[in-house]
């Protein structure tokens, strides 16, 4: 039981980082008992935590097709140098 | 009566050459969005285009050929991330990120403003995902790439680990990273900004 309270005391530093992790491995108990009751007072962690899925989601759904930069087309030359890397050219 | 199938004029045969005409530009922006480099990113289109070639009889045609190429494209950007990461080990960018976001008492310095809306709202703007590209550039390159890997390749944390070579304390710790990072560029440039 005193493990389960390891995390009674998390601040927002520790939170966020559970935040983040909680999507990468499954927590212990004491780190979910810990997060939830932060979360209970803490109006930011809250915030951080939508926004933490808000953005898995945009990635999902936009990461894959997404050109950071789409004004880049191939310059004249790079594509000269690359055809002529090729072999059927 | 033999039949002779006439050859399906929508099956070209292989040809580098024209892959280049017809995907090049897409194939070097998507790469160069993500490596930053334009040197690498052409490296990076050229050696898709050559793997392409050698593995073409394995081009089953139900998807479509730019889709092929940039599954290959995919493969080609994990192992330069793969590289680049053995080359310069994570250790030199794990400066403390937390001391810019949190105060000495582990509290937030700036309280974090609730996001409104839903992704696929704002996923409907074009001047979203801008802003989006825009706050994922200003990340380091290779948090970026991690974290678009991640996210939207969906890679679990035990493959990135495997694949990159890097320990899951590494992954964590950079993903970690790139979520504040990300929240807070999105938030002063696209929502309401934090406030004090």
């Amino acid at each position: 039981m005193l493990r389960a309270l390891k995390n009674i005391n998390l601040n927002c530093q520790g939170a966020a980082r559970l935040i983040s992790q909680h999507s990468e491995r499954p927590l212990a108990l004491s780190e979910r008992v810990g997060l939830k009751l932060h979360l209970l007072i803490c109006r930011s962690c809250r915030a951080y935590q939508r926004s933490v899925r808000f953005l898995k989601r945009i990635m999902l759904l936009a990461g894959s097709t997404m050109n950071l930069s789409a004004d880049a087309p191939l310059s004249s030359e790079a594509r000269e140098r690359i055809r002529r890397g090729l072999p059927d050219r | 009566m033999s039949v002779t199938r006439a050859p399906d004029p929508h099956i070209l045969p292989p040809s580098a050459s024209r892959w280049l005409d017809d995907h090049g530009d897409a194939l070097y922006a998507y790469a160069l969005a993500r490596v930053r480099s334009p040197e690498a990113a052409e490296d990076l289109v050229q050696e898709t285009l050559l793997a392409g070639l050698s593995a073409h009889h394995r081009f089953e045609g139900n998807s479509a050929e730019r889709t092929w190429l940039f599954g290959i494209l995919k493969h080609k950007l994990l192992d330069h991330l793969r590289k680049a990461i053995r080359q310069r080990p994570l250790t030199e960018i794990e400066s403390d990120v937390d001391a810019e976001f949190f105060s000495g008492g582990g509290h937030w310095k700036l309280s974090v403003s609730r996001w409104p809306g839903d992704p696929q709202q704002a996923l409907e703007n074009a001047e979203f995902h801008q802003t989006l590209a825009h706050c994922m550039s200003k990340l380091p390159s290779r948090i970026a790439q991690l974290f678009w890997l991640r996210e939207a390749e969906g890679f679990t944390t035990e493959q990135l680990c495997q694949e990159l070579d890097i320990t899951a304390t590494n992954v964590w710790a950079m993903l970690h990273r790139a979520r504040l990072r990300l929240r807070q560029c999105l938030s002063v440039n696209w929502f309401e900004g934090d406030k004090k």
